[in-house]
């Protein structure tokens, strides 16, 4: 593959063509890499606002309630609950499904986004992350408690029981657990790769000893070396491309729990993409709901602009529209299949049953309520989508509810008809399950940063070479002087973006020719020398290696387009290792499967056969991206050479700042071509300020 | 409909493009244009032929191969609107060939008289006759109940003239549009055409959900499936897709475009094939993992009369042929940046998505094992060569890129930013 990982273009960089439309900047306002670390690392360097431990308080209090609740109803036992016959499933799952929505747009965000390169995504992807993985862990409680007896929660698991009897792989519950524990292993792995060069930032910044020694650990030593970022970045799609149909396998294994039934209501085959779309829709919503007040109080308006808004409120309208499209299918096909008794239900659903009114909330919420979306004005409102997204949250969870509850409540037989009526145990579990997640979001927000720094640098202006620098009183202006359209006002009123700096800040003292190591050897590790910025860098680093030396590294805060090859590397080869974890976990899922159900013990379910495959595929899939993922993770860490919590050329007296906004270029000493004076010489000639070689 | 008036003046375009964009000189094209023409006579006149050799065949077939290409010219009126909506800047050049290529909806508009033909004539679709005929007693009746309202026949023509009412019209707009914006340049057309654009895709996907159940799914008009119109979808996005490839390669291969519409696009365009590849899969597995684990005899008629004879060899071929070959295909991403490999990948999918709607169609005529017909062949080719001749007409008639496009400096010299 290496052959083939850089072919030269048809042509060279395009001509000057003109730009009547130009694109709105992603960060308004004049921004730099030092100003974007800045401005989110402070976040959580600083006292606590006055309202967070108010908030905090309450969110806890409401976590002890659900605490309460969960408790009681172990205790006692499900009977605590509203569930009966009929209606067997309720609140439970209600909320299990709610939640597990939630987190879908998270994954949405970093993961299909990533793929369609939608770069507007890196000033909301952190929060919407880690949003899903305080969703899924809300979901989560939910299977461990709904039957009352927590202690027997290992029959989820691929256990046998005392009878050699092992859990069911031709169930959707069972494929729910796999899918939701890849979920949230993958969603987790995903957000603290995304999150390790920040914490590389927050490292660097760090005044107090803790704080070093705490966000040293778990950076992993991250220096931004090219020679890592190669690997990231491959590793980043990698988990993007995993991410994306698994997001889409989690949703529609929860579908299955309904779908595989024969409950009219629940036994259609729209069900999967249209969980799917439901689960994102939800999760948008979500993601505004938290996001839009911390804008406002954070004062992030420059980097998550009216314009983020706009375009996540056009998801809304999307997803609520694909949400809709499926409940007139539902609805048209009941009637179509010309089926007395899927018509019986959707007919008591929609129009005259006791849960008319929930499907109509849910058809008000969902459907017609986002229409509003259509208008402009609407979208960049904050207060105004605010109001809305409230509908959707409620709209969605009303859909679970509708879906679950009036299916069930009319059985087969008229006899056995009834109704749920929620008890106080149902209501303080929903409401501690918010707690759980607000008391979360909180605790992120409080000492992680929640804006993807080294992402949202590689997107400002600054960091593309080829960005157009306009004039300051021309700034995305068209051809005719005159904004094209209002947003382009609005985002100009800001003021223009930071162009590239052009040179490197000196340091208080100036830098000594030879840095010594507290803990030094006496020889050389190399010469280190620092770039104003990335442009610079690219060029000094093509020329060095040009010059014959082969130990090269770039240390960037993000990754600079072209840096690999640049210091002479090439694609990493990081993908193999996915595809081989893929692989082993396919095969561990095939033998898993086949053997327990068809040879070990075997067992008719569901009128199939012994060795009927197709049940089977959706822990094939769950496992094939389980396993991929962490063999993912295992090889960035492992070609990284990470953690590396030392290294010498921390003892640069201005590295520091690497990780924040500072572009350095290393020659090693073990290069043959190294020598202390002549290599120091040649990056003082290419333009490189504090230049010094770093003992070892 | 196919803004047959010349532009006023003649397009001009910035300084500084990588290659001549003018339309496609008649004479460089005649012989080739003559002997498509030729081609589509020929072929025309076959399927004359066969409608009078054996007209339960000739509608079976026609239908099949009408299907193909107005899911195709249907896909490419997707594309043309999802450019639109997601103000992308990379396939402006792109858009040119998907809005040719909807042209074909005009033509196809025409031929769906034979479609109507087959159905009132009472040899395509057995509702017509269950409809028609008297109101049975049990558990017929609610089904007949709900066809006969539904399949009313000044209701289906309604919905016919919906249809097509909403693709050309969104069609003709869109390219319309776009084409006096190669004369006038400037952003007030962009803004146009993004207007209208999302609104045309729900438009879209509501239509052509309800064509699919009207003329696919209804052909066992006592199965339904409410996922099908999203199986329509994706089965006509992977074939306009392929397609598109292929008019691309074709045109590069023939010295145009080759230095605007580059490997770096249609890099883009192969991750596209590989994600609806997926996607197409997705789909196709939710219906008969459904289908399958309910075992509800009124659902698996439609996958058990595709058991009978070679129709199961068949059936199990698909998702290989279909989703497995094209996944390995186009994973690797070399592949994706190889011209031969990208048109072998495409031109698979196009042939397997023929396949996927011979198998959708052909068994509710013959139920008890595939029986080839050589209609099978030429109702195809000929449809196809429809959709053809109309982006030909276009690539003749037309620059070939959108030349003053608000968007067209980031598609030249675009750079695929994968790591």
């Amino acid at each position: 593959m290496s052959a083939t990982t850089h072919e030269t273009h048809d042509t060279a960089h395009g001509p000057a063509l003109p730009d009547p439309l130009p694109r709105i900047p992603l960060v308004w306002g004049p921004a730099d890499f030092d100003s974007v670390s800045q401005q989110v690392s402070e976040i959580t360097e600083q006292p606590q606002p006055g309202w967070w431990w108010p908030a905090f308080l309450i969110s806890a209090a409401l976590l002890c309630g659900g605490g309460i609740a969960a408790t009681y109803l172990i205790s006692t036992g499900v009977g605590v609950w509203g569930s009966n016959n009929p209606v067997n499933w309720a609140f439970d799952i209600t909320n299990f499904v709610f939640w597990i929505g939630i987190g879908h747009a998270g994954t949405l965000i970093s993961a299909i986004l990533f793929l369609f390169r939608q770069k507007w995504r890196t000033s909301i992807n952190r929060f919407a992350e880690a949003m899903t993985i305080f969703a899924v862990i809300c979901a989560g409680i939910y299977p461990g408690i709904h039957v009352g007896r927590f202690w027997y929660a290992w029959f989820m698991f691929p256990l046998p029981n005392a009878n050699h009897i092992f859990p069911n792989f031709r169930s959707a519950l069972l494929w729910d657990l796999f899918a939701v524990s890849t979920y949230f292993t993958i969603s987790l792995i995903f957000w603290y790769v995304g999150l390790i060069p920040d914490l590389a930032t927050l490292r660097d910044r760090a005044k107090s000893r803790l704080r070093q020694v705490i966000f040293g650990f778990l950076s992993l030593g991250w220096r931004g070396s090219t020679r890592h970022w190669r690997h990231y970045e491959v590793a980043y799609l990698m988990f993007a491309g995993l991410s994306t149909p698994l997001v889409l396998s989690v949703h529609s294994v929860v579908s299955f729990d309904f779908a595989t039934s024969l409950i009219p209501g629940w036994h259609t085959t729209i069900f999967p993409p249209y969980f799917v779309a439901g689960a994102i829709f939800g999760g948008f919503a979500m993601v505004l709901q938290c996001m839009i007040p911390a804008r406002a109080v954070f004062k992030l308006d420059n980097v998550v602009t009216i314009k983020h808004i706009d375009v996540m409120c056009k998801f809304i309208l999307a997803t609520g529209t694909i949400v809709g499209y499926a409940y007139i299918m539902e609805l048209f096909v009941a009637w179509f299949s010309g089926n007395p008794y899927e018509w019986q239900t959707f007919k008591n659903r929609a129009f005259d049953g006791d849960y008319t009114w929930a499907y109509w909330v849910m058809m008000t919420c969902n459907l017609i309520i986002p229409q509003v979306f259509w208008f402009k004005w609407c979208r960049q409102t904050p207060w105004f989508v605010l109001i809305v997204v409230t509908f959707v949250n409620v709209g969605m969870w009303y859909e679970r509810f509708v879906i679950i509850v009036q299916s069930l409540h009319h059985d087969f037989l008229p006899g056995s008809w009834g109704q749920f009526h929620p008890t106080w145990v149902d209501w303080l579990q929903m409401i501690g399950d918010f707690g759980l997640f607000f008391t979360l979001t909180l605790l992120f927000i409080r000492f992680l940063p929640m804006v993807a720094m080294a992402e949202v640098k590689g997107v400002l202006p600054m960091a593309n070479p080829h960005y157009n620098f306009k004039p300051d009183a021309e700034y995305l202006k068209g051809e005719n002087g005159e904004y094209p359209t209002a947003d382009h006002a609005l985002a100009a009123s800001y003021g223009p973006p930071t162009r590239p700096r052009t040179h490197v800040e000196a340091p208080p003292e100036p830098v000594p020719p030879f840095v010594p190591n507290a803990s030094g050897t006496g020889a050389p590790w190399g010469a280190v020398a620092e770039f104003a910025n990335g442009a610079e860098l690219l060029e000094a680093a093509k020329k060095t290696v040009a010059a014959g030396y082969v130990h090269v590294d770039a240390w960037t805060p993000y990754y600079v387009h072209g840096m690999k090859e640049a210091i002479g590397r090439t694609r990493s080869r990081l993908p193999l290792f996915t595809l081989a974890g893929g692989l082993t976990g396919l095969t561990l899922a095939v033998l898993m499967q086949f053997y327990f159900s068809a040879y070990y013990y075997p067992i008719i379910v569901g009128g199939k056969e012994y060795r009927s495959w197709e049940a089977f595929i959706p822990i094939f899939f769950e496992m094939t991206v389980l396993f991929a993922g962490i063999f993912t993770l295992v090889a960035l860490v492992g070609l990284c050479g990470l953690p590396k919590l030392f290294h010498p050329i921390d003892a640069h007296p201005t590295f520091a700042r690497g990780t924040q906004g500072g572009f350095f270029l290393s020659v090693e000493a073990k290069d043959a071509k190294f020598n202390p004076d002549a290599t120091r010489a040649f990056l003082e000639g290419l333009g490189g300020k504090n230049v010094a070689v770093v003992e070892a | 409909m196919t803004t047959a008036s010349e532009p006023a003046a003649p397009p001009t375009h910035p300084a500084g493009l990588p290659d001549p964009v003018a339309p496609i000189a008649p004479d460089a094209v005649s012989s080739g244009a003559r002997m498509l023409f030729a081609a589509l006579l020929a072929f025309g006149l076959l399927l004359v032929v066969g409608a009078f050799l054996d007209a339960k065949q000739f509608y079976h077939s026609y239908l099949f191969g009408y299907t193909l290409a107005l899911d195709i010219a249907l896909g490419a009126l997707f594309w043309v609107l999802i450019h639109h909506v997601a103000d992308a800047g990379w396939s402006v050049g792109l858009r040119r060939v998907f809005e040719n290529m909807s042209r074909a909806l005009v033509p196809l508009a025409v031929l769906f008289v034979p479609v109507l033909a087959g159905l009132f004539s009472g040899h395509l679709h057995k509702w017509y006759e269950f409809v028609h005929g008297d109101k049975p007693t049990g558990h017929l009746e609610h089904i007949w109940h709900v066809k006969h309202m539904y399949f009313s026949t000044p209701f289906v023509l309604a919905r016919v003239a919906l249809y097509f009412a909403v693709w050309i019209g969104y069609s003709v707009l869109m390219r319309n549009w776009s084409i006096r914006q190669d004369t006038e340049g400037g952003i007030a057309l962009t803004k146009r055409m993004q207007w209208w654009a999302p609104s045309g895709v729900a438009l879209l996907g509501i239509t052509a959900t309800f064509f699919a159940f009207d003329f696919l799914m209804s052909l066992q008009y006592t199965w339904f499936s409410t996922i099908f119109g999203v199986y329509f979808w994706a089965g006509g996005l992977r074939g306009s897709l392929s397609l598109c490839v292929l008019l691309v390669l074709g045109l590069r291969a023939a010295g145009y475009l080759r230095n605007t519409i580059t490997m770096e696009h249609m890099h883009d365009v192969g991750k596209l094939m590989f994600g609806l590849t997926v996607f197409w899969t997705y789909i196709a597995l939710s219906q008969y993992f459904l289908i399958w684990y309910g075992n509800v005899p009124e659902e698996t008629q439609f996958y058990l009369l595709r058991r009978n004879g070679a129709w199961y060899p068949m059936s199990v071929l698909l998702p290989i042929l279909y989703f497995v070959v094209p996944f390995f295909v186009l994973l690797p991403r070399a592949h994706k940046r190889s011209p031969k490999w990208l048109a072998f990948a495409a031109a698979w999918i196009l042939v397997m998505h023929a396949y996927d709607l011979y198998w959708q169609i052909m068994p509710v005529l013959h139920n008890e094992t595939v029986h080839l017909h050589w209609l099978d062949f030429a109702a195809p080719v000929f449809m196809l060569g429809v959709v053809c001749a109309s982006a030909a007409y276009g690539f003749v008639s037309y620059p070939l890129i959108p030349v003053r496009d608000a968007r067209l400096n980031e598609t030249i010299g675009y750079e695929n930013e994968t790591p």
